[in-house]
Protein backbone atom coordinates (compact mmCIF):
# COMPACT_ATOMS: atom_id res chain seq x y z
CA UNK A 1 0.00 0.00 0.00
CA UNK A 2 1.34 3.46 -0.86
CA UNK A 3 2.53 5.79 1.87
CA UNK A 4 0.12 8.45 0.59
CA UNK A 5 -2.80 6.06 1.02
CA UNK A 6 -1.75 5.27 4.57
CA UNK A 7 -1.58 8.97 5.38
CA UNK A 8 -5.11 9.40 4.07
CA UNK A 9 -6.26 6.39 6.01
CA UNK A 10 -4.66 7.74 9.20
CA UNK A 11 -6.35 11.11 8.71
CA UNK A 12 -9.71 9.48 8.00
CA UNK A 13 -9.39 7.32 11.09
CA UNK A 14 -8.42 10.27 13.29
CA UNK A 15 -11.36 12.31 11.99
CA UNK A 16 -13.85 9.55 12.84
CA UNK A 17 -12.28 8.55 16.15
CA UNK A 18 -14.78 10.55 18.22
CA UNK A 19 -17.65 8.62 16.57
CA UNK A 20 -15.97 5.33 17.39
CA UNK A 21 -15.46 6.43 21.01
CA UNK A 22 -19.13 7.43 21.26
CA UNK A 23 -20.15 4.03 19.94
CA UNK A 24 -17.84 2.32 22.44
CA UNK A 25 -19.51 4.28 25.25
CA UNK A 26 -22.97 3.38 23.95
CA UNK A 27 -22.09 -0.31 23.60
CA UNK A 28 -20.68 -0.35 27.12
CA UNK A 29 -23.92 1.10 28.51
CA UNK A 30 -26.04 -1.36 26.51
CA UNK A 31 -23.91 -4.34 27.50
CA UNK A 32 -24.13 -3.36 31.17
CA UNK A 33 -27.92 -3.10 30.80
CA UNK A 34 -28.04 -6.48 29.08
CA UNK A 35 -26.05 -8.10 31.89
CA UNK A 36 -27.52 -6.21 34.85
CA UNK A 37 -29.24 -9.34 36.17
CA UNK A 38 -26.24 -11.59 35.58
CA UNK A 39 -24.12 -12.14 38.71
CA UNK A 40 -20.36 -12.61 39.00
CA UNK A 41 -19.32 -10.02 36.43
CA UNK A 42 -16.01 -8.42 37.32
CA UNK A 43 -16.00 -5.74 34.63
CA UNK A 44 -17.40 -4.67 31.28
CA UNK A 45 -15.30 -2.31 29.21
CA UNK A 46 -15.31 -1.07 25.62
CA UNK A 47 -12.76 1.04 23.78
CA UNK A 48 -12.09 2.55 20.37
CA UNK A 49 -8.87 1.27 18.82
CA UNK A 50 -5.90 3.60 19.23
CA UNK A 51 -4.67 5.47 16.17
CA UNK A 52 -1.16 3.93 16.08
CA UNK A 53 -2.51 0.43 16.66
CA UNK A 54 -5.04 0.91 13.85
CA UNK A 55 -2.47 2.27 11.41
CA UNK A 56 -0.07 -0.62 12.13
CA UNK A 57 -2.80 -3.17 11.37
CA UNK A 58 -4.29 -1.19 8.47
CA UNK A 59 -0.98 -1.38 6.61
CA UNK A 60 -1.27 -5.14 6.21
CA UNK A 61 -1.87 -6.39 2.69
CA UNK A 62 -4.94 -8.40 3.62
CA UNK A 63 -6.84 -5.19 4.39
CA UNK A 64 -7.14 -3.25 1.09
CA UNK A 65 -9.94 -1.17 2.66
CA UNK A 66 -9.03 -1.12 6.36
CA UNK A 67 -11.47 1.60 7.39
CA UNK A 68 -14.37 -0.75 6.73
CA UNK A 69 -12.58 -4.09 7.04
CA UNK A 70 -10.94 -3.92 10.48
CA UNK A 71 -13.52 -5.29 12.86
CA UNK A 72 -11.82 -4.34 16.12
CA UNK A 73 -12.09 -0.56 15.65
CA UNK A 74 -14.56 -0.79 18.51
CA UNK A 75 -14.20 -3.71 20.88
CA UNK A 76 -15.26 -4.79 24.30
CA UNK A 77 -14.49 -7.30 26.98
CA UNK A 78 -16.61 -8.93 29.65
CA UNK A 79 -14.69 -10.54 32.51
CA UNK A 80 -16.47 -13.02 34.74
CA UNK A 81 -15.47 -14.50 38.07
CA UNK A 82 -16.15 -18.11 37.16
CA UNK A 83 -15.78 -20.28 34.06
CA UNK A 84 -19.46 -21.36 34.21
CA UNK A 85 -20.53 -17.71 33.92
CA UNK A 86 -19.10 -17.44 30.41
CA UNK A 87 -21.99 -19.46 28.98
CA UNK A 88 -24.54 -17.28 30.78
CA UNK A 89 -22.97 -14.08 29.43
CA UNK A 90 -22.65 -15.61 25.96
CA UNK A 91 -26.35 -16.54 25.84
CA UNK A 92 -27.51 -13.08 26.92
CA UNK A 93 -25.25 -11.20 24.51
CA UNK A 94 -26.09 -13.47 21.57
CA UNK A 95 -29.74 -12.61 22.24
CA UNK A 96 -29.05 -8.88 22.36
CA UNK A 97 -26.68 -8.62 19.40
CA UNK A 98 -26.51 -10.40 16.05
CA UNK A 99 -23.36 -12.53 16.02
CA UNK A 100 -21.52 -13.12 12.76
CA UNK A 101 -18.50 -14.86 14.21
CA UNK A 102 -17.97 -16.92 17.35
CA UNK A 103 -14.76 -18.69 18.18
CA UNK A 104 -13.67 -20.42 21.36
CA UNK A 105 -9.95 -19.80 21.66
CA UNK A 106 -8.06 -22.56 23.40
CA UNK A 107 -4.80 -24.44 22.93
CA UNK A 108 -5.00 -26.85 20.02
CA UNK A 109 -3.77 -29.93 21.89
CA UNK A 110 -4.64 -31.23 25.36
CA UNK A 111 -1.05 -31.18 26.66
CA UNK A 112 -0.69 -27.46 25.94
CA UNK A 113 -1.62 -24.55 28.16
CA UNK A 114 -2.08 -21.09 26.72
CA UNK A 115 -4.50 -18.40 25.69
CA UNK A 116 -8.18 -19.04 26.43
CA UNK A 117 -11.11 -16.73 25.65
CA UNK A 118 -14.36 -16.60 23.69
CA UNK A 119 -14.23 -14.19 20.76
CA UNK A 120 -17.23 -12.73 18.99
CA UNK A 121 -17.89 -10.43 16.07
CA UNK A 122 -21.28 -8.73 16.33
CA UNK A 123 -23.12 -6.42 13.92
CA UNK A 124 -23.34 -2.82 15.15
CA UNK A 125 -27.09 -2.15 15.45
CA UNK A 126 -28.30 0.85 13.49
CA UNK A 127 -30.03 2.36 16.50
CA UNK A 128 -26.68 2.68 18.27
CA UNK A 129 -25.15 4.75 15.46
CA UNK A 130 -25.50 8.52 15.34
CA UNK A 131 -26.87 10.35 12.30
CA UNK A 132 -23.33 11.54 11.54
CA UNK A 133 -22.13 7.92 11.39
CA UNK A 134 -24.56 7.24 8.55
CA UNK A 135 -23.14 10.09 6.47
CA UNK A 136 -19.52 8.91 6.48
CA UNK A 137 -18.46 6.26 3.95
CA UNK A 138 -16.61 3.10 4.93
CA UNK A 139 -17.61 3.07 8.59
CA UNK A 140 -17.28 -0.40 10.15
CA UNK A 141 -20.35 -2.63 10.30
CA UNK A 142 -19.15 -4.83 13.15
CA UNK A 143 -17.47 -4.78 16.56
CA UNK A 144 -15.53 -7.39 18.51
CA UNK A 145 -16.21 -8.72 21.96
CA UNK A 146 -14.28 -11.11 24.21
CA UNK A 147 -15.61 -13.02 27.19
CA UNK A 148 -13.17 -14.58 29.65
CA UNK A 149 -12.67 -15.25 33.34
CA UNK A 150 -10.43 -13.32 35.72
CA UNK A 151 -7.80 -16.06 35.61
CA UNK A 152 -7.88 -16.28 31.80
CA UNK A 153 -7.43 -12.51 31.75
CA UNK A 154 -4.71 -12.56 34.40
CA UNK A 155 -2.63 -14.77 32.14
CA UNK A 156 -3.60 -13.29 28.77
CA UNK A 157 -2.93 -9.63 29.42
CA UNK A 158 0.68 -9.68 30.69
CA UNK A 159 1.49 -12.58 28.37
CA UNK A 160 0.44 -10.43 25.45
CA UNK A 161 3.25 -8.02 26.28
CA UNK A 162 5.77 -10.59 27.51
CA UNK A 163 5.61 -13.32 24.95
CA UNK A 164 3.27 -12.71 22.07
CA UNK A 165 5.11 -9.88 20.36
CA UNK A 166 8.63 -11.24 20.58
CA UNK A 167 10.31 -14.63 20.43
CA UNK A 168 11.36 -15.46 24.00
CA UNK A 169 14.04 -18.06 24.74
CA UNK A 170 12.94 -21.63 25.59
CA UNK A 171 13.30 -21.11 29.36
CA UNK A 172 10.97 -18.09 29.28
CA UNK A 173 8.55 -19.99 27.04
CA UNK A 174 8.48 -22.80 29.59
CA UNK A 175 7.89 -20.34 32.44
CA UNK A 176 5.04 -18.75 30.49
CA UNK A 177 3.52 -22.19 29.91
CA UNK A 178 3.79 -22.88 33.67
CA UNK A 179 1.96 -19.61 34.42
CA UNK A 180 -0.73 -20.56 31.88
CA UNK A 181 -1.11 -24.00 33.46
CA UNK A 182 -1.33 -22.46 36.93
CA UNK A 183 -3.97 -19.97 35.79
CA UNK A 184 -5.94 -22.79 34.13
CA UNK A 185 -5.76 -24.87 37.32
CA UNK A 186 -6.77 -21.98 39.55
CA UNK A 187 -9.63 -21.08 37.19
CA UNK A 188 -10.94 -24.62 37.16
CA UNK A 189 -10.64 -25.05 40.94
CA UNK A 190 -12.32 -21.71 41.63
CA UNK A 191 -15.19 -22.78 39.38
CA UNK A 192 -15.51 -26.07 41.30
CA UNK A 193 -15.57 -24.14 44.59
CA UNK A 194 -18.28 -21.84 43.23
CA UNK A 195 -20.40 -24.87 42.28
CA UNK A 196 -20.19 -26.16 45.84
CA UNK A 197 -21.27 -22.87 47.41
CA UNK A 198 -24.92 -21.89 47.72
CA UNK A 199 -26.29 -19.00 45.63
CA UNK A 200 -26.63 -17.02 48.88
CA UNK A 201 -22.93 -17.44 49.60
CA UNK A 202 -22.10 -16.42 46.06
CA UNK A 203 -24.56 -13.52 46.20
CA UNK A 204 -22.09 -11.59 48.29
CA UNK A 205 -19.68 -11.69 45.36
CA UNK A 206 -21.99 -9.92 42.90
CA UNK B 1 -33.23 9.41 -4.12
CA UNK B 2 -33.36 6.72 -6.78
CA UNK B 3 -32.56 3.03 -6.69
CA UNK B 4 -29.34 3.68 -8.63
CA UNK B 5 -28.37 2.78 -12.18
CA UNK B 6 -29.90 -0.57 -13.04
CA UNK B 7 -27.28 -3.23 -13.81
CA UNK B 8 -29.37 -6.41 -13.92
CA UNK B 9 -32.87 -7.60 -13.12
CA UNK B 10 -34.56 -10.96 -12.65
CA UNK B 11 -38.22 -11.81 -12.08
CA UNK B 12 -40.01 -15.02 -11.12
CA UNK B 13 -43.64 -15.87 -10.47
CA UNK B 14 -43.76 -17.69 -7.13
CA UNK B 15 -46.66 -19.64 -5.60
CA UNK B 16 -46.69 -20.98 -2.04
CA UNK B 17 -44.80 -24.26 -1.68
CA UNK B 18 -44.25 -24.35 -5.44
CA UNK B 19 -41.78 -26.86 -6.81
CA UNK B 20 -39.79 -26.28 -9.99
CA UNK B 21 -40.24 -25.16 -12.73
CA UNK B 22 -40.59 -21.44 -12.03
CA UNK B 23 -41.73 -19.06 -14.75
CA UNK B 24 -39.34 -16.16 -15.16
CA UNK B 25 -35.68 -15.34 -15.55
CA UNK B 26 -33.43 -12.46 -16.52
CA UNK B 27 -35.20 -9.27 -17.61
CA UNK B 28 -33.52 -6.98 -20.18
CA UNK B 29 -32.45 -3.68 -18.66
CA UNK B 30 -34.34 -0.76 -20.19
CA UNK B 31 -35.12 2.84 -19.39
CA UNK B 32 -38.76 1.88 -18.76
CA UNK B 33 -37.76 -0.77 -16.22
CA UNK B 34 -35.25 1.58 -14.59
CA UNK B 35 -37.94 4.27 -14.27
CA UNK B 36 -40.48 1.82 -12.88
CA UNK B 37 -38.03 0.52 -10.27
CA UNK B 38 -36.95 4.06 -9.35
CA UNK B 39 -40.58 5.03 -8.83
CA UNK B 40 -41.24 1.95 -6.69
CA UNK B 41 -38.06 2.59 -4.71
CA UNK B 42 -38.98 6.23 -4.03
CA UNK B 43 -42.54 5.40 -3.04
CA UNK B 44 -41.42 2.69 -0.66
CA UNK B 45 -38.80 4.87 1.11
CA UNK B 46 -36.90 1.68 1.73
CA UNK B 47 -33.63 3.58 2.01
CA UNK B 48 -34.89 4.77 5.42
CA UNK B 49 -36.58 1.53 6.45
CA UNK B 50 -35.51 -0.35 9.61
CA UNK B 51 -32.51 -2.67 9.37
CA UNK B 52 -32.41 -6.35 10.16
CA UNK B 53 -29.30 -8.44 10.74
CA UNK B 54 -28.80 -11.66 8.81
CA UNK B 55 -28.38 -14.68 11.04
CA UNK B 56 -25.19 -15.92 9.44
CA UNK B 57 -23.47 -19.16 10.40
CA UNK B 58 -21.15 -17.65 13.00
CA UNK B 59 -19.08 -20.82 13.12
CA UNK B 60 -18.41 -20.78 9.37
CA UNK B 61 -15.32 -19.14 7.92
CA UNK B 62 -17.24 -17.31 5.20
CA UNK B 63 -20.25 -16.20 7.28
CA UNK B 64 -22.56 -18.39 5.25
CA UNK B 65 -26.17 -17.28 4.90
CA UNK B 66 -28.83 -18.31 2.36
CA UNK B 67 -29.77 -14.76 1.32
CA UNK B 68 -26.44 -12.97 1.77
CA UNK B 69 -24.61 -15.62 -0.26
CA UNK B 70 -27.04 -15.24 -3.18
CA UNK B 71 -27.04 -11.43 -2.91
CA UNK B 72 -23.24 -11.38 -3.24
CA UNK B 73 -23.41 -13.59 -6.34
CA UNK B 74 -26.25 -11.61 -7.94
CA UNK B 75 -24.41 -8.34 -7.26
CA UNK B 76 -20.90 -9.29 -8.32
CA UNK B 77 -21.03 -12.33 -10.62
CA UNK B 78 -23.05 -11.45 -13.71
CA UNK B 79 -22.76 -14.97 -15.17
CA UNK B 80 -24.40 -16.64 -12.17
CA UNK B 81 -27.05 -14.04 -11.38
CA UNK B 82 -29.94 -16.01 -12.92
CA UNK B 83 -29.12 -19.16 -10.95
CA UNK B 84 -28.95 -17.20 -7.69
CA UNK B 85 -32.21 -15.38 -8.40
CA UNK B 86 -33.90 -18.72 -9.10
CA UNK B 87 -32.61 -20.11 -5.79
CA UNK B 88 -34.14 -17.06 -4.08
CA UNK B 89 -37.47 -17.82 -5.80
CA UNK B 90 -37.33 -21.44 -4.61
CA UNK B 91 -36.58 -20.26 -1.07
CA UNK B 92 -39.47 -17.79 -1.15
CA UNK B 93 -41.88 -20.50 -2.30
CA UNK B 94 -40.80 -22.65 0.64
CA UNK B 95 -41.26 -19.76 3.10
CA UNK B 96 -44.80 -18.92 1.91
CA UNK B 97 -47.69 -20.86 3.40
CA UNK B 98 -50.78 -21.80 1.44
CA UNK B 99 -52.73 -18.76 2.65
CA UNK B 100 -50.38 -16.50 0.66
CA UNK B 101 -51.28 -15.40 -2.85
CA UNK B 102 -48.92 -16.00 -5.75
CA UNK B 103 -46.36 -13.23 -5.92
CA UNK B 104 -43.84 -11.72 -8.31
CA UNK B 105 -40.29 -11.85 -7.00
CA UNK B 106 -38.13 -9.15 -8.58
CA UNK B 107 -34.39 -9.14 -7.91
CA UNK B 108 -32.64 -6.04 -9.19
CA UNK B 109 -28.98 -5.00 -9.03
CA UNK B 110 -28.05 -1.33 -8.99
CA UNK B 111 -24.96 0.82 -8.81
CA UNK B 112 -24.33 2.15 -5.31
CA UNK B 113 -23.16 5.65 -4.43
CA UNK B 114 -20.62 3.97 -2.12
CA UNK B 115 -17.28 3.08 -3.77
CA UNK B 116 -16.91 -0.59 -4.66
CA UNK B 117 -20.44 -1.34 -3.50
CA UNK B 118 -23.56 -2.56 -5.20
CA UNK B 119 -27.19 -2.58 -4.24
CA UNK B 120 -29.41 -5.63 -4.43
CA UNK B 121 -33.14 -5.11 -4.10
CA UNK B 122 -35.51 -7.99 -3.46
CA UNK B 123 -39.16 -7.17 -4.07
CA UNK B 124 -42.30 -9.22 -3.82
CA UNK B 125 -45.46 -7.88 -5.44
CA UNK B 126 -48.54 -10.00 -4.62
CA UNK B 127 -51.07 -11.02 -7.20
CA UNK B 128 -54.35 -9.12 -6.85
CA UNK B 129 -57.54 -8.90 -8.84
CA UNK B 130 -57.90 -5.75 -10.91
CA UNK B 131 -60.50 -4.43 -13.34
CA UNK B 132 -59.66 -3.75 -16.94
CA UNK B 133 -62.02 -1.64 -19.01
CA UNK B 134 -61.85 -2.95 -22.55
CA UNK B 135 -63.13 -0.43 -25.11
CA UNK B 136 -61.54 -1.93 -28.20
CA UNK B 137 -64.80 -3.34 -29.56
CA UNK B 138 -68.15 -1.60 -30.12
CA UNK B 139 -69.22 -2.44 -26.61
CA UNK B 140 -67.21 -1.50 -23.54
CA UNK B 141 -66.40 -4.54 -21.40
CA UNK B 142 -65.23 -4.83 -17.83
CA UNK B 143 -62.74 -7.65 -17.43
CA UNK B 144 -61.32 -9.14 -14.23
CA UNK B 145 -57.58 -9.70 -14.39
CA UNK B 146 -54.98 -11.03 -12.00
CA UNK B 147 -52.00 -8.69 -11.81
CA UNK B 148 -48.94 -8.20 -9.63
CA UNK B 149 -49.58 -4.96 -7.78
CA UNK B 150 -46.51 -2.85 -7.11
CA UNK B 151 -48.45 -0.52 -4.78
CA UNK B 152 -49.96 -3.34 -2.73
CA UNK B 153 -49.92 -3.01 1.06
CA UNK B 154 -48.77 -6.62 1.10
CA UNK B 155 -45.65 -5.94 -0.97
CA UNK B 156 -42.33 -6.57 0.71
CA UNK B 157 -38.79 -5.48 0.01
CA UNK B 158 -35.22 -5.87 1.22
CA UNK B 159 -32.32 -3.58 0.35
CA UNK B 160 -28.89 -5.16 0.70
CA UNK B 161 -25.89 -2.97 -0.04
CA UNK B 162 -22.14 -3.20 0.20
CA UNK B 163 -18.89 -4.33 -1.38
CA UNK B 164 -17.92 -7.93 -2.01
CA UNK B 165 -16.21 -8.45 1.35
CA UNK B 166 -16.54 -10.57 4.47
CA UNK B 167 -17.52 -7.53 6.52
CA UNK B 168 -20.35 -6.38 4.26
CA UNK B 169 -23.93 -7.29 3.36
CA UNK B 170 -24.49 -8.55 6.89
CA UNK B 171 -27.76 -6.67 7.20
CA UNK B 172 -30.63 -5.36 5.11
CA UNK B 173 -33.19 -2.60 5.20
CA UNK B 174 -36.63 -4.14 5.19
CA UNK B 175 -40.07 -3.04 4.13
CA UNK B 176 -42.88 -5.25 5.41
CA UNK B 177 -46.23 -3.81 6.43
CA UNK B 178 -47.16 -7.20 7.87
CA UNK B 179 -44.23 -7.36 10.28
CA UNK B 180 -46.47 -5.86 12.98
CA UNK B 181 -49.29 -8.35 12.37
CA UNK B 182 -50.80 -9.96 15.45
CA UNK B 183 -50.35 -13.43 13.99
CA UNK B 184 -46.71 -14.40 14.28
CA UNK B 185 -46.66 -16.65 11.23
CA UNK B 186 -47.72 -13.72 9.06
CA UNK B 187 -45.38 -11.27 10.77
CA UNK B 188 -42.40 -13.60 10.47
CA UNK B 189 -42.77 -14.68 6.84
CA UNK B 190 -40.48 -12.10 5.23
CA UNK B 191 -37.92 -11.27 7.94
CA UNK B 192 -37.60 -14.55 9.81
CA UNK B 193 -38.56 -17.31 7.37
CA UNK B 194 -37.37 -15.90 4.04
CA UNK B 195 -34.59 -13.47 4.96
CA UNK B 196 -33.44 -15.57 7.94
CA UNK B 197 -32.80 -12.35 9.82
CA UNK B 198 -33.46 -10.80 13.20
CA UNK B 199 -34.57 -7.35 14.17
CA UNK B 200 -31.61 -5.26 15.27
CA UNK B 201 -33.21 -4.39 18.59
CA UNK B 202 -33.76 -7.58 20.57
CA UNK B 203 -36.98 -8.08 22.51
CA UNK B 204 -35.03 -7.87 25.76
CA UNK B 205 -33.34 -4.62 24.80
CA UNK B 206 -36.53 -3.08 23.43
CA UNK B 207 -38.56 -4.05 26.49
CA UNK B 208 -35.93 -2.62 28.81
CA UNK B 209 -35.80 0.60 26.79
CA UNK B 210 -39.60 0.90 26.72
CA UNK B 211 -39.87 0.41 30.49
CA UNK B 212 -37.15 3.00 31.14
CA UNK B 213 -38.81 5.52 28.82
CA UNK B 214 -42.23 4.95 30.42
CA UNK B 215 -40.75 5.34 33.89
CA UNK B 216 -38.99 8.59 32.90
CA UNK B 217 -42.21 9.91 31.32
CA UNK B 218 -44.23 8.92 34.39
CA UNK B 219 -41.79 10.68 36.72
CA UNK B 220 -41.52 13.87 34.66
CA UNK B 221 -45.29 14.27 34.24
CA UNK B 222 -46.13 13.52 37.87
CA UNK B 223 -47.99 16.86 38.24
CA UNK B 224 -49.98 16.36 35.02
CA UNK B 225 -52.97 14.11 35.74
CA UNK B 226 -54.02 13.81 32.08
CA UNK B 227 -50.53 12.65 31.12
CA UNK B 228 -50.47 10.20 34.04
CA UNK B 229 -53.81 8.77 32.93
CA UNK B 230 -52.51 8.30 29.37
CA UNK B 231 -49.39 6.54 30.62
CA UNK B 232 -51.46 4.27 32.86
CA UNK B 233 -53.77 3.41 29.96
CA UNK B 234 -50.81 2.79 27.65
CA UNK B 235 -49.21 0.43 30.16
CA UNK B 236 -52.50 -1.41 30.57
CA UNK B 237 -52.84 -1.86 26.81
CA UNK B 238 -49.20 -2.89 26.33
CA UNK B 239 -49.51 -5.53 29.04
CA UNK B 240 -52.30 -7.17 27.02
CA UNK B 241 -50.73 -6.72 23.62
CA UNK B 242 -49.40 -10.22 22.96
CA UNK B 243 -46.24 -10.50 20.90
CA UNK B 244 -47.17 -8.03 18.16
CA UNK B 245 -44.11 -5.98 17.17
CA UNK B 246 -43.96 -2.37 18.30
CA UNK B 247 -41.58 0.58 18.31
CA UNK B 248 -41.40 3.60 20.60
CA UNK B 249 -42.77 5.63 17.68
CA UNK B 250 -45.74 3.31 17.16
CA UNK B 251 -46.55 3.30 20.89
CA UNK B 252 -46.43 7.08 21.03
CA UNK B 253 -48.73 7.37 18.03
CA UNK B 254 -51.21 4.83 19.38
CA UNK B 255 -51.51 5.85 23.03
CA UNK B 256 -50.05 9.26 23.80
CA UNK B 257 -50.67 12.89 22.93
CA UNK B 258 -49.81 16.35 24.21
CA UNK B 259 -47.30 16.59 27.04
CA UNK B 260 -47.22 12.82 27.58
CA UNK B 261 -46.20 12.27 23.95
CA UNK B 262 -43.60 15.04 24.03
CA UNK B 263 -42.05 13.76 27.26
CA UNK B 264 -42.10 10.15 26.03
CA UNK B 265 -40.42 11.16 22.78
CA UNK B 266 -37.75 13.17 24.59
CA UNK B 267 -36.82 10.29 26.87
CA UNK B 268 -35.07 8.26 24.15
CA UNK B 269 -32.53 8.93 21.41
CA UNK B 270 -33.94 9.59 17.91
CA UNK B 271 -32.07 6.56 16.54
CA UNK B 272 -33.90 4.25 18.93
CA UNK B 273 -37.47 5.31 18.26
CA UNK B 274 -38.16 3.48 14.99
CA UNK B 275 -36.52 0.20 16.03
CA UNK B 276 -39.05 -2.65 16.18
CA UNK B 277 -39.25 -5.29 18.90
CA UNK B 278 -41.77 -7.52 20.67
CA UNK B 279 -42.50 -6.92 24.32
CA UNK B 280 -41.06 -9.48 26.72
CA UNK B 281 -44.04 -9.42 29.08
CA UNK B 282 -42.33 -10.98 32.09
CA UNK B 283 -39.51 -8.47 31.87
CA UNK B 284 -41.93 -5.62 31.19
CA UNK B 285 -44.06 -6.37 34.25
CA UNK B 286 -40.94 -6.75 36.35
CA UNK B 287 -39.57 -3.39 35.27
CA UNK B 288 -42.85 -1.52 35.30
CA UNK B 289 -43.67 -2.94 38.72
CA UNK B 290 -47.34 -2.81 37.80
CA UNK B 291 -49.32 -3.83 40.84
CA UNK B 292 -53.06 -4.26 41.24
CA UNK B 293 -54.54 -5.20 44.60
CA UNK B 294 -58.28 -5.95 44.89
CA UNK B 295 -59.30 -5.71 48.56
CA UNK B 296 -62.16 -7.53 50.31
CA UNK B 297 -64.06 -4.22 50.70
CA UNK B 298 -64.19 -3.63 46.96
CA UNK B 299 -61.38 -1.09 46.92
CA UNK B 300 -58.82 -1.55 44.18
CA UNK B 301 -55.31 -0.18 44.60
CA UNK B 302 -53.37 -0.19 41.36
CA UNK B 303 -50.51 1.74 39.85
CA UNK B 304 -47.44 1.31 37.69
CA UNK B 305 -44.04 1.80 39.30
CA UNK B 306 -45.66 1.06 42.67
CA UNK B 307 -42.97 0.36 45.24
CA UNK B 308 -44.12 -1.65 48.20
CA UNK B 309 -42.30 -1.51 51.53
CA UNK B 310 -41.52 0.55 54.60
CA UNK B 311 -41.28 4.26 53.77
CA UNK B 312 -42.78 3.76 50.29
CA UNK B 313 -46.36 4.64 51.26
CA UNK B 314 -47.72 1.18 50.57
CA UNK B 315 -47.00 -1.81 52.78
CA UNK B 316 -48.21 -5.39 52.66
CA UNK B 317 -47.97 -7.38 55.90
CA UNK B 318 -48.94 -10.95 56.65
CA UNK B 319 -51.16 -11.14 59.74
CA UNK B 320 -52.85 -14.36 60.85
CA UNK B 321 -52.57 -15.83 57.36
CA UNK B 322 -54.07 -12.77 55.61
CA UNK B 323 -52.11 -10.28 53.56
CA UNK B 324 -53.04 -6.79 54.73
CA UNK B 325 -52.43 -3.76 52.55
CA UNK B 326 -51.90 -0.32 54.03
CA UNK B 327 -51.68 2.76 51.82
CA UNK B 328 -50.84 6.15 53.15
CA UNK B 329 -50.16 9.42 51.36
CA UNK B 330 -51.33 12.95 50.80
CA UNK B 331 -54.31 13.33 48.46
CA UNK B 332 -53.28 15.56 45.59
CA UNK B 333 -56.56 15.41 43.68
CA UNK B 334 -60.02 13.98 44.20
CA UNK B 335 -62.44 13.09 41.46
CA UNK B 336 -66.00 11.86 41.65
CA UNK B 337 -66.75 10.17 38.38
CA UNK B 338 -70.33 10.33 37.15
CA UNK B 339 -71.96 9.56 33.88
CA UNK B 340 -72.58 12.64 31.79
CA UNK B 341 -76.29 13.43 31.91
Amino acid sequence: MHLKDMQQIRESFVSRHSLLRSLADELEVKTKQALEDVPHIDRIAFRAKGVESFVAKAGKEKYPHPLRQLEDQVSGRVITFFRDDIAVVRDVLMTWFGDVEHEIKAPAIAQEFGYESEHFVFVIPDHMKSDEWQEIPDMPETFELQIRTLFMHAWAEPQHDLGYKGDPDPEVKRELAWIAASAWGADRTLNEVARKLSPQDLGELT
Amino acid sequence: MTAGNLIAAYAYEVAPQQQAPFAGGSIPVSDALQNALNHTFDRSRIDNAPKVTFQVRSDSANRAHPIRDEALVVAFDDDKGSESALRLAIRLAGAMDNRSKPTLLVVSVHASPREGSRRVLLWTFPQEEVFNLNTSSDEAALEMLDAFNRESKLRKAALIEGPNEATSMLNARVLDFQSTAAERAVADLWIVKFLHARLQMSDAEGTQLLARVLRATHTKTRADQAAQDQIGAAIGALRLMGDRRVSLDSIERAYLSGSAAATFSGASRPEERAAMFSIDHTKFDDMIQYRRFALNNGVVVSAPFLEVGEGKGVTVDEIDGDRILRAEGTIMEEQVRTRAS
